[in-house]
Formats: structure tokens, sequence, C-alpha cells
């Protein structure tokens, strides 16, 4: 865009939920910048509260606006007029200006650098004016060897610890010198970046200094879950998923920043490319999981933990954790009741996943806008059904879809078809069942079956 | 021993909730009284001319009515007045009623001492006869505004209409409650009216805002107040200092010229431009030293750290 490039007035349109639903060329091009979609929930921060608060309090808003698309500064006068109760806004905005962004001044550009060294830096600590260590803190475990030496030797010095790459520099090195130098840390192995700044009035020696260790590669929390899938006596699940997992986490949650602009503007093709690559390691992660799960419940002497379950709980816990993905169809989930309790005899983590298989599928094969219904039974066999208004399933299709590997000709949606036979193996399991019940064009109704607990 | 008995039930059955209206009465009780001293003694100290006066006073009184008699319960006068005083209990309505009330005396003192029309400065004539039409058609209605707002003043009135949205939705709320508890009929219908016929674009500032971004990088051109008259001078001001519009016309009164002088330095104003000004806004005070060094950043981190600016601004 040109320098200072004016256009006449720009128009634009939200609906109820503050989605931007059209937009002139030059706000659409702003709300993708902003890291936004169209239509889209409004990405331009000032654009955003402006029109929330003139759809709330319906009232007419008349302001000028600023922005910053990446590369160029935004400004406007906008006009938002609310359409009538409930509804979206329409926008008008006028003298619309994009100029190129006035730099920084040196002093600001490096606070805010500082700033965000602060922000994603994995070790802080604090040192005396000798550069002894205070104190030092971390969240990741492949920097607890470090802290262990320290915490072994108090007031040791800061290259006790950390080891520079650029082994030509001779300890002791003036601060200034060592701020911004590589070094490596042994127990990790990431490539780190000292910060080194000073603490005090910049005139004065200071009496004191905060040190960062900042890496490049971020540092993959390990998650529960997958701890507990690994606990597993089986190939996949002990040897295979963690050395595959951490490799395919770091795919996904780099190009998950590279998606999000995290890292800074880009072009929107890229985007997407990495949003497809965020999403193809997704689908490998879950495939993942199922592979451990199918080897779990096909070795010898496979067993599940019998004990109280209450499945309303169950159900309501599922329906949770899916919720994102429901809400993102806008698909009601119906659970039922918290009380009263319905009590049955099994593991809770297989219930769980089972359950989670059910209504997740209901919602991949259920039409935008549909309600899916998960109901409990009491009995000598208490159960829980899961009831979709998807396409239905055919008898012949019924008959099949409890097999290994079954796709029911879906291709190319990331599937792996062991979802529904590995939940048929936990309900076995447990001394249950899982059947369906169903009609082509009426949606589909999955029943897990399981002996009541005596306790209850 | 009965009558200790006595005594004592009689103790305990004051209710808890009565124990606690009363608490927050005297609470209030004391808060009224708390405020008489910083008054009285602002007054007292000032003898020639204090912040507030007689005047002051019945002024506000008259803006606070003005708006009330926009709502539909204006046809009954002492539910007119009622409303009034609970207008009254929002302090940022004060705060802006305050600021319009002075902005309106200095726009009347231009006018008499100076020869500045109160609706056609020299500058507004200017944009009216622009070859830019969307700036002349904003320029011709705020000429059309700003002259019904000097009217307003002189007969001591307000209206809802030309309140920032903020002010306007907590009134329009502040109505409601009221009229609700007062058991009025059709109060939905009465704010959908309200709220619907509210555009923040043509109130007086909207429409200066308008302006002012239109003409863009411009706004040097309205800080005189000899060209772009009071109510221009302030919006721009406020634009480019950062500081709240309200507090831009307050520090126009005479008192407060050390508040003017840091707000127009923090708007990368010269010593020479500032004290243009003090021709017509405030009184000549000798600047601090060396005023002419300092950048517009350290007058605005002044600003910035004085209690007022921070609560102003936090105030939107």
């Amino acid at each position: 865009m040109a320098n200072g490039e004016q256009y006449f007035a720009v128009r634009g349109l939200t609906d109820g939920t503050d989605q931007l639903i059209e937009a002139d060329d030059p706000l659409a091009q702003l709300q993708l910048r902003c890291g936004g979609e169209l239509p889209g929930t409004v990405a331009v921060p000032a654009l955003f509260e402006m029109v929330r608060h003139a759809r709330l309090k319906s009232l007419r808003l008349a302001r000028e606006f600023q922005a910053f698309d990446g590369n160029e500064n935004v400004s406007g006068f906008v006009r938002i007029s609310p359409i009538g109760a409930d509804e979206g806004c329409e926008l008008m905005i006028e003298n619309w200006r994009q100029d190129e962004r006035v730099d920084e001044d040196e002093q600001s550009l490096s606070d805010r650098l500082d700033q965000i060294d602060r922000m994603v830096a994995d070790l802080t600590a604090t040192l005396d004016a000798e550069l002894r260590v205070l104190t030092v803190d971390t969240q990741a475990s492949d920097l607890s060897q470090c802290i262990q030496t320290v915490a072994n030797s108090p007031r040791s010095l800061w290259s006790d610890f950390i080891e520079l790459v650029d082994e030509e520099y001779r300890q002791p090195l003036h601060w200034r010198l060592i701020d911004g130098m590589r070094a490596r840390v042994a127990g990790s192995d990431r490539d780190w970046r000292i910060r080194l700044m000073p603490l005090g009035l910049p005139s004065e020696v200071p009496y004191g200094f905060e040190l960062l260790l900042v890496s490049e590669q971020p540092w993959i929390a390990e998650d529960e879950t997958v701890q507990s899938v690994m606990d597993d006596k089986s190939l996949v699940g002990e040897m295979l998923t963690r050395v595959l997992r951490q490799p395919i986490s770091r795919i996904i949650s780099n190009s998950e920043t590279i998606r999000t602009r995290l890292a800074g503007p880009l072009r929107k093709e890229y985007t997407d490319y990495a949003s497809d690559i965020a999403s193809a390691g997704s689908h490998l992660l879950a495939l993942l999981d199922d592979l451990a799960d199918l080897e779990a419940v096909e070795a010898d002497g496979f067993a599940t933990a019998s004990d109280e379950v209450d499945l309303v709980d169950a159900a309501a816990r599922a329906a949770g954790i899916l919720s994102v993905k429901s809400s993102a169809k806008s698909i009601t989930v119906k659970t039922p009741d918290a009380k009263p309790a319905v009590i049955a005899k099994g593991e809770f983590r297989r219930v769980l996943q089972i359950l989670i298989n059910l209504i997740g599928n209901a919602i991949n094969y259920s039409p935008e806008g549909s309600a899916i219904e998960v109901t409990v039974a009491g009995g000598k066999h208490v159960s829980v059904s899961v009831t979709d208004q998807g396409p239905g399933l055919s008898e012949e299709q019924q008959l099949r879809v409890f097999t290994k590997f079954e796709r029911l000709g879906r291709e190319g949606d990331g599937g792996s078809g062991l979802g529904l036979y590995i939940s048929r193996r936990f309900a076995e399991a447990m001394d249950g069942m899982l059947s369906v019940e169903s009609e082509a064009g009426k949606g589909a109704s999955f029943t897990l079956a399981l002996p009541q607990s005596k306790k209850s | 021993m009965h009558g200790h008995m006595t005594r004592e039930s009689s103790k305990n059955a004051v209710d808890a909730a009565v124990m606690d209206g009363v608490r927050g009465n005297l609470a209030r009780d004391d808060h009224a009284l708390a405020s008489v001293v910083p008054v009285l003694a602002h007054v007292l100290a000032h003898p020639g001319e204090p912040l507030v006066s007689d005047e002051v006073i019945a002024r506000m009184r008259g803006l606070f009515t003005g708006i009330a008699r926009e709502f539909p319960t204006s046809v009954d006068v002492a539910a007119t007045d009622a409303f009034a005083t609970v207008l009254t209990e929002n302090g940022d309505l004060i705060s802006h009623c305050y600021a319009a009330g002075v902005e309106g005396a200095i726009t009347q003192s231009l006018s008499e001492n100076h020869g500045i029309d109160p609706a056609l400065p020299a500058l507004v004539q200017e944009l009216i006869g622009s070859k830019d039409a969307q700036i002349a058609e904003l320029a011709m209605a705020f000429m059309i505004a700003q002259s019904r707002f000097a009217e307003g003043q002189r007969r001591n009135t307000a209206n809802l209409f030309e309140l920032p949205p903020e002010l306007f939705d907590a009134a329009v709320s502040a109505w409601c409650a009221w009229a609700d508890e007062g058991g009025f009929a059709d109060i939905n219908s009465a704010e959908t009216k309200l709220r619907s016929s509210y555009d923040e674009g043509s109130t007086r500032l909207g429409l200066i805002n308008g302006l002012l971004s239109a003409i863009g990088g411009g706004s040097q051109v309205f800080s005189e107040i000899e060209t772009a008259g009071l109510a221009m001078f302030a919006s721009a001001i406020a634009k480019d200092s950062g500081q709240p519009r309200e507090l831009v016309i307050l520090s126009c009164q005479t008192q407060q010229s050390l508040r003017l002088a840091l707000t127009l330095k923090a708007s990368s104003r010269s010593s020479e431009a500032i004290l243009r000004q003090f021709a017509f806004v405030g009184r000549g005070i000798a600047l601090p030293p060396d005023f002419d060094e300092w950048s517009a950043e350290q007058a605005s981190d002044i600003l910035a750290a004085s209690p007022l600016s921070a609560r102003a601004s936090s105030h939107g």
C-alpha cells in the first residue's frame, strides 16, 4: 500500500456475535493482517471494543481508531450503527489512512525487546554486583539439573552452571560482553542465549543483574495423559509413542506459532500451509494414541480395573473436554442431570475414553447447529447412550462399524478407523458391551452398557 | 435479675440489617461532613476567584435538570427534579457538567473580551467554505451544535443527547432503574427510543472529532484559541497531549495555568505559542526555567504522574 494512501469510505458489517461478515477491501485486509478471518470475530482490537460496546448498549458511536497491521499504522474515523436488537452493527470508516510506521527510538525498541525476552525466558536469575547467583527460577524440566547445581553451591558464579559456546572468550568477561552470547547448559540439549541486564540507575555501577536464558526452541511440557497411556506394557505405547510424540508435538507447536503469526506478519498462503501442517500433525498424534491403545487391548492379559464409575459424571466430563469442538460447529451436547448418580463397575479412564470417542464421532458426523443427547439408564446393566442427529447408519453399516480399520468409505479425514473397535474392546474388558441403534437418515444412538456396581 | 434479662434480650432483638443500615447512613453523613472542609478551605483561600461558587452550583443544577427534562417522566416537574438529584450521584457526570459549565463561561468571556465568536470563529468560517464537501458539511453541523451549546450554557441547561456515549448510557440506565422503582410504565420502549435517537457522531464533541480526523495531520491549525475557538482548541490539544478533554478545559481557568502550559508542551507546542494562548485563557505565569528545552515526553510524564490525570484517564 502506498504511503499515506486514502480511501473515501470503507464499509463493514458485523453480526450479533461481533463477527465481521462483510468488509470492503481495506478493512478485510486489515482484519486478515491482524490475524483474523473473514467471516470471523473482529480482530482489530480498537474496532472490536467499539463494535461490542455499540452492540451491547445499542448506541451509535463515532470515533477515531488506530491499528497496526504489521507494517503500517492504520487510522480512520469510524461510525458504528447497531442494526437492531441483538443484531450486528454497520461500520463506516471515513478518512482511512495507512502510513508507514514511524520507527521507535532506540531506547523504547530495546526496552520492548527486553520485555519480550523476559516473557519468553525459560530461566530467570538475579545476580549480585560480582555476578554471583542470588536467586534462580525455572519452569523447564531440562534446566532442573542446572538449578540443582546452583542450589548445592550457594553464591556460585553464573559461569559455574552456564557454558559459553564460543570458547575463545576467557572468563572473567565484562558484563556488557556477556549480554547476548550463545551458551549451553548441562542437562539441556537446547541452544541458549544469555541476557544480562544491569539493575540500578544507568549512570551508576550496577548493584546487581538480571540474568535470563532464552532459547529459540520451545520447551515441550510432557502431558500427563500421555504418561498414562505410556504406562501400558506395549511396544507402541512404551517405545514408539515416546520417541514419536516429542517431534510431532514440536511440529504442531511450531506450525501453530507460524499459523497465528506470533513470530511476525506473514502472507496468508504461508499461514494456510502452517495450518495444514498443524492439523496433519494433530491427526498423526491421534493415530499414534489409537495404535498404542490397539496394542494395549490386543495384548495378552489385558485387564481393566473394576472401580465405581459414575456414568453421569463421566458423561459431563467428556462433553466438557469436547466443548470447544462442539461449539465450533454450534452443536449442543445435552448431558444428564447431576443427580441421581448412576454407578457402574469399570475403569473410569476407559469409560471416559469411550465416551469421548462416541461424543467426538457424533460431533464429526452431525450437521452444524444440531443437538447431541447423552442419557443414562439404571437397572441390572447400567448404560449411557449418545444420540445424534447425523446421517445415521444402514443395517449393513451397523454390522461393520465396530471392525478394526473400518472407515465406512470415509477417507482423508484423518481418522484411523480404530476408535469404535478399541471402545468396544474396552467395553468387553469391563464385562460390558457397546452397541448401536440407527436407521439411515435418522441419526444414530450408541449405547455403552456396563455391570451395575454392587455397592450402589 | 428479671430486669437484666429484658435489657439483654432487647439488645439482641435489634435486627442486624437495621444495624447495617444505620452504619451505612452514618458513613454517608461522615462523608458529607468530611467533604465540607476541603471545599471551605478552597473557597476561603481563593477569595476573589474560587473554583466553586454559588454561581457554579446554580449552573450545575440547571444542567442536571436540563438532562433530566429529556426523559419521558419530565411531564411531572417534581419527578424531573427528583431524577436530577439521582443523576448527581454519578461523579463522572458531575465532572462532565462542571467542565461544560467552565467551557461555557470561558467561551462567553472570550466573546465579550476578545470578540471571538462562540459558534463561528475564523477557522470554522474557513472550514465551512472548504472545497471538500465532507469537511464543509461537518463544519456546518458543528457550527449549529456549537451555537446550541453556547445558547444552552447561557440559559443554564444541557442536552442529554450531547453527552459522551458512556455518560449517555449511564444516565439512561440510571433513569430505567429509577423509573422502574417509581412504577412508571413503558420503560422498555422508552429506553429503546432514547438509545436509537442517540448518535455520538452528531454530538458537538463527535463532530469536532470528525473534523479533526478529516483534516488529519494538520491539527496545528487548531492550536490557536483566537482562530479555532475554545471548543476545537481543547479537543485538538486533548488529542495531541493524550489528556482528557475535560481536563484541558479545566486547565484553561485562570488558576490552572501551569497545567495548561504543561499540556500545551505535551502536545509539542513551542513556548512562544504557549505564551500567546495566555493572552486569551489562563493567566500569564512565569514558565518553568528552560521550558523551551523540555521535551513533550517530559511534560506528559509530569502530567501522567499527577493523580488527577490518572483518575481522569481511568474514567475514560
